[in-house]
């Protein structure tokens, strides 16, 4: 093998990797590639068409026209005239003819397009086989992702937005419908068990609106701002659109916030839910000290108080807030402690990554790691997302392509084998599945989908409502 | 001018008086908080002291090497609950016991059948979780006596601390568990 070809996200020895790059190239040239070898021409057709599509249908029209007025004026549609003066019903039926030869060309040319080969069939595909070759006890799921019900489980976010959110959150729960805060994407939703820990983690991305948004709250006002917000995304869009076909790839954060007027996103990452190897009823919060959440009044874990551990390394990037001192001390162990800066480690070397913020809540450990990007499967893929709004089928970039066609591991497929590895290594990296403890889990009993309680009671089912 | 001078003077008197009082209820709050963590310890030390006699009951069956350990660990469990320990011998007398489960652990090594025992197993995983629960409660109680001490012998509030009679505490320092030598002799001729 090439030595050059396997220079990407090469992780250090120390890090735990089911599969090491070199074992996935290989994977990827015998399993994967060949697949879509055979469908690089329909790909490429594919991009042909829908690039051209609008000028097709453009070009045949005014071509109609051209042909059926002026070059063929005489020609005897109507045998009533054999003049070489139009008259009007025989120019309405040409025009019509034209209209009709113009959408049977590009419908014909439309349904040559096969979504078969589309991105949105191609990279899930990929996506499962390498899960499948990665840790063959997963399950995978493209349309699923972890709920923003289960996410505030994890209290991370409790304290976003508003106090009024947090009054309600504290009042027993958020309504699905609840204004402030809502889940915007997810997918890719990746489950089941490694040794005996169950772990769920998918790719999630949500919004709120702000409080002083939600305080004009008239209809009136509402539906003035969401018909602005609309047609400002919409010129974004736009924008966007023509600004990555002038500067290639890159989709600036700030954009993607100024796109929705009047939603911030709040998270947008992969968010992991782990079956913790300790039993505990306290909650602990390990938020990093460079995160923008710090700043936020009305927060919850501002009620908690900050911990002070002997790790100094760990003080340096974490606050540590708890409302059990003993029991945060229990879960982070000086073991744990260097855990989590190794595991936040691998991610502090990504550009495409941002804060890990870690919760411990009921005997459960939730890790969120920032990516920059809508939902970030990679630096494409948020491009896809903006563009997807314009075209009805989402396409391979030109670059995309080009990368796809020399066979090797392509840079978009590069970053989800970078991410998925570290989100299953989790379970070796935290050595979650050392038991020596009093949490015994009762084997017989563990579904694939379900993260259980000390006492046998189901704690999280992923086959749950996925509302 | 005089009024002037009396006036500082009287806000800098208040000024101390707020200061000392504050000082007194902080020192008050850090003595408070340390008693407070060391009843977590003790109710760790107290699990543990409960466990033991189960863990010599199972284990006397298969240890014939280890009589004197155990009966080590049962004399030290009986001293340490006497009550009439002061909580510096009880730091003491625990750090023996956690040498002489220590090297129980690792005694057991050499005894297949009870490694297998599920009464054992429960009784591990039990002990191993005290332990953790014990690390934890003493790291929580190093921490409050490191700020307790700070206060205490830190100036000025040590002026405070001196005249409450309050003095720096002691850490619950942990011997370093033995490992044991391993025979590899022995090993080596099974």
């Amino acid at each position: 093998m090439v030595k050059e070809e396997i220079e990407w996200n090469r992780p250090p020895a120390k890090w735990n990797v089911e599969v090491t790059p070199e074992e996935y190239s290989a994977y990827y040239k015998s399993h994967i590639f060949p697949y879509f070898k055979k469908r690089i021409p329909q790909l490429e057709l594919n991009n042909f068409i829908m690039s051209w599509l609008p000028l097709i249908a453009i070009g045949s029209f005014f071509i109609q026209i051209f042909l059926y007025f002026s070059v063929l004026p005489n020609l005897m549609i109507s045998s009533s005239t054999a003049s070489s003066t139009l008259t009007s019903s025989d120019a309405i039926w040409r025009g019509m003819l034209s209209i009709f030869v113009t959408v049977a060309i590009t419908s014909f040319a439309y349904f040559t397009y096969s979504k078969e080969v589309s991105w949105e069939n191609y990279f899930p595909s990929v996506i499962e086989k390498s899960i499948n070759f990665i840790h063959p006890n997963l399950d995978y799921n493209a349309r699923d992702y972890i709920t923003f019900k289960d996410i505030s489980a994890s209290k991370i976010f409790s304290h976003i937005g508003s106090s009024e959110f947090d009054s309600m959150q504290r009042a027993g729960g958020i309504p699905t419908n609840h204004s402030t805060i809502k889940i915007s994407k997810g997918e890719d939703l990746i489950s089941g068990k490694v040794g005996d820990t169950t772990i769920a983690f998918s790719e999630v991305s949500f919004f709120h609106v702000p409080k002083a948004s939600l305080r004009r709250g008239q209809l009136a006002r509402d539906l003035a701002v969401g018909v602005a917000s609309l047609a400002a995304e919409v010129l974004v869009n736009v924008a966007i659109h023509t600004a990555s076909l002038s500067l290639g790839s890159g989709t600036a954060r700030g954009i993607e916030v100024a796109s929705r007027p009047s939603e911030v996103k709040f998270f947008s990452g992969v968010f992991a839910i782990v079956d913790f190897n300790k039993d505990f009823q306290c909650e602990t919060f390990v938020i990093p000290k460079s995160s923008y959440m710090l700043n936020i009044k009305h927060s919850e874990l501002s009620s908690n108080p900050e911990l002070e551990l002997e790790n100094l390394g760990f003080e340096k990037f974490f606050n540590v807030y708890t409302n059990s001192q003993v029991g945060a001390r229990y879960i982070l162990t000086p073991v744990l402690m260097e855990q989590i800066m190794s595991f936040t480690s691998k991610f502090y070397y990504s550009k495409r990554h941002g804060n890990v913020f870690f919760s411990f809540v009921n005997s459960k450990m939730y890790i969120a790691v920032e990516t920059y990007g809508i939902v970030d499967e990679c630096q494409t893929g948020s491009e896809r997302e903006t563009r997807s709004h314009l075209d009805p089928k989402t396409l391979f970039q030109k670059a995309e392509l080009e990368e796809l066609k020399t066979g090797k591991v392509p840079k978009f497929v590069q970053n989800y084998y970078f991410d998925t590895t570290n989100f299953v290594g989790i379970v070796k990296d935290f050595d979650l599945n050392t038991r020596i403890w009093s949490k015994q889990l009762k084997k017989n009993e563990i579904s694939k989908d379900t993260i259980y309680n000390l006492d046998g009671t189901v704690a999280y089912n992923l086959s749950h409502d996925k509302s | 001018m005089i009024l002037i001078i009396v006036g500082l003077v009287s806000i800098i008197g208040i000024v101390i008086v707020l200061w000392y009082f504050s000082t007194y209820n902080r020192l008050i709050n850090s003595d408070n908080q340390v008693g407070n963590a060391f009843s977590g310890i003790d109710v760790q030390l107290t699990k543990r002291y409960d466990l033991i006699p189960n863990l010599v009951s199972v284990v006397k069956g298969y240890m014939i090497h280890e009589k004197e350990t155990l009966t080590k660990v049962t004399e030290l469990r009986s001293r340490a609950m006497s009550g009439k320990a002061s909580d510096n011998e009880k730091i003491a007398l625990n750090n023996q016991i956690s040498g002489a489960l220590a090297d129980i652990k690792v005694a057991v090594e050499n005894y297949p059948n009870l490694k297998a025992n599920e009464n054992f197993l429960h009784l591990q995983a039990s002990l191993n979780e005290i332990e953790a629960q014990l690390a934890a409660a003493r790291r929580t109680f190093n921490a409050m006596v490191t700020s307790y001490n700070n206060d205490v012998q830190m100036f000025p509030s040590s002026i405070v601390a001196s005249n409450m009679g309050l003095t720096a505490k002691e850490w619950f320092e942990t011997t370093e568990v033995k490992k044991g030598n391993i025979d590899v002799g022995s090993l080596l001729d099974k």
